[in-house]
């Protein structure tokens, strides 16, 4: 429960909750035509190079555990090569949680996510924002 | 628009006002409703006593709501002439079983407006326990008929009356990223339901001024949660702060001037007030956890909020300034989501175990921990007016919300008839 483990086994621990990238979608207007065409191949790539497209978090906790941060890491990596693309950042709560206190877990979680883009280098701006409390995802970066 | 909220009440008659009359058992007393008269007479006569007979079945529903009184089925051949109002035969409410009896009249005035005139009596001694006239537009009959119930109850009970009150919730249609939202606002009866947003972004947890004029509520429009604070006469919203900040969990102080709510810098939420009007926000909290949920005690001087600073969520009091923030709760398990009793006795909470979310009370200075549901998908606690009723939100197995009443005596929570779903209810005070 209090590692940040990669998608498919975290789908398993249904309660902890998560920072996710769940939309990609391509900057407009379109720069330099990318290796990789459509963004679902670009959506593929980018899970299979950074290992997952969702960080997991213990339970009532924003820590980003060790594996998380590598996750983060990797993920920094491959939008550095890839400036076209815009990330959107969620912050996900307990769906147990309160609903205010789901609204702040899901903001703080979403953004100790962020800083890892930054310190990898990404001169990408950064902003978020919680989602629907927790009945639908909470944070978003881009 | 907004034809049902333009009117003016005028108690014409408050100084002949009898003052409360504290019920001497907290037993269920039973109420007596025959149909109400009218001193007029012809086509207006006629006229003001089917008012007069629509208004006495809405005072039997609205007594019928409450778990201290119980009315007996108004009916018809039980009509009384205009001067038995104040003087009614009580021998035969005696052996019919009531305990107080609800008389009154409905008299059409020469500017088209009503009045409406109620008076209650405790039937065993025979004597007026209060009486209260009202004058209002002809289309506000019903507000006139909320205010008798309420001045029927409060002559029992000794508490303010719920029936002119109102309700905001987040209606709900669809379902997962699909569902709609928008902050819907209702008579506390069901009566009079609008919608005040249109849908198009994630709203949450409306909170009403305490006379039911505006709504602050959270809305994802501007792509990170913000509080907006609407004027339900005009319809207009404003942003409560200036700042981009993320903001949330507003909720007014009691006398309308304030707005206590959450601001995140960073990671970091904090609970600020500012002016219900703008001004500069004021920072109460600097815990590094995440302090939210912030609810003025009804005096204004103290806010109960929820706090993790001491690893996980529970309740604080804080002085209004910030100042001499102490724990309220020890009892294991998460607290959340107080929200202070208007009487100043309780603080309603959310707790969530091993066993879910559950609404329960606890006393102001920390005593009496009291559980009222049985979750396990319970949230959002707000009180009725009354400060015996509380309104709160139910997620079932498949996470669709519906609102249902608690009374805090411990029985059987009601579900709330609403349109669609609904979520983060709150119960406004009283109307003017």
């Amino acid at each position: 429960m209090r590692k940040a483990v990669a998608l498919l086994a975290a789908l398993l621990v249904a309660t902890s909750a998560a920072a996710q990238l769940p939309g990609l979608r391509k900057r407009a207007p379109q720069p330099a035509q990318p290796a990789l065409s459509g963004i679902d191949a670009l959506r593929a790539d980018f899970l299979m190079r950074s290992g997952a497209d969702t960080v997991y978090f213990g339970q009532d906790s924003a820590l980003l555990a060790v594996p998380a941060k590598a996750t983060l890491a990797a993920q920094a990596q491959w939008l550095l090569q890839h400036p076209e693309i815009v990330v959107r950042i969620e912050g996900q709560a307990d769906p147990g949680d309160t609903r205010d206190h789901a609204l702040a877990m899901g903001a703080r979680r979403a953004r100790k996510s962020v800083p890892t883009w930054s310190c990898s280098g990404s001169r990408r701006r950064s902003s978020a924002s919680p989602l629907g409390g927790r009945s639908g995802p909470e944070w978003a970066a881009s | 628009m907004t034809t049902g909220r333009i009117f003016s009440i005028a108690a014409f008659c408050a100084a002949l006002a009898a003052a409360p009359v504290q019920a001497e058992q907290p037993a269920i007393s039973v109420v007596a409703i025959p149909p109400m008269t009218t001193p007029d007479t012809g086509g207006k006569g006629s006229q003001s006593l089917g008012i007069a007979w629509q208004a006495t079945q809405m005072i039997a529903t609205d007594l019928r709501s409450t778990s201290e009184l119980m009315p007996l089925p108004p009916n018809q051949k039980d009509f009384y002439s205009y001067p038995e109002v104040t003087a009614p035969t009580f021998s035969k409410w005696r052996s019919a079983g009531a305990k107080t009896l609800v008389t009154g009249f409905v008299q059409s005035r020469a500017d088209g407006r009503l009045t409406f005139g109620c008076y209650v009596y405790d039937v065993d001694k025979g004597r007026e326990l209060a009486r209260k006239g009202f004058v209002v537009g002809g289309d506000d009959w019903r507000r006139a008929a909320h205010k008798c119930s309420g001045l029927a109850y409060t002559a029992v009970t000794g508490a303010p009356g719920v029936f002119d009150t109102r309700i905001t919730y987040v209606a709900e249609t669809g379902t997962g990223d699909a569902k709609v939202k928008r902050v819907a606002i209702m008579d506390s009866d069901g009566f009079d339901h609008r919608y005040l947003t249109s849908g198009d972004s994630i709203v949450l947890t409306p909170r009403l001024s305490p006379k039911g004029a505006q709504v602050a509520y959270v809305t994802f429009a501007g792509g990170k949660p913000a509080v907006r604070v609407l004027d339900i006469g005009s319809g207009a919203p404003r942003p409560l702060i200036v700042s981009d900040a993320i903001s949330f969990a507003p909720r007014f102080s009691p006398d309308g001037n304030r707005i206590a709510f959450s601001m995140m810098l960073g990671a970091n939420s904090d609970i600020y007030v500012i002016g219900a009007n703008g001004g500069f926000p004021q920072r109460l909290t600097t815990a590094p956890g995440i302090d939210t949920d912030p609810s003025f005690s009804p005096d204004g001087t103290k806010i109960v909020f929820e706090s993790d600073r001491s690893g996980t969520p529970q309740l604080y009091v804080m002085e209004a300034d910030g100042s001499k923030q102490r724990r309220l709760t020890f009892g294991g398990g998460w607290y959340a989501a107080p929200d202070w009793s208007p009487d100043g006795q309780w603080i309603a909470f959310t707790r969530r175990g091993a066993d879910g979310r559950r609404i329960g009370i606890i006393a102001a200075d920390g005593s009496g921990e009291k559980l009222l549901t049985t979750g396990p998908g319970d949230d959002g606690a707000s009180w009725a007016p009354s400060s015996r009723d509380i309104v709160f939100q139910r997620t079932d197995a498949v996470r669709r919300n519906q609102i249902y009443r608690v009374s805090i005596d411990g029985t059987e929570p009601r579900k709330i008839e609403i349109p669609q779903d609904g979520a983060d209810p709150d119960w406004s005070g009283v109307m003017d």
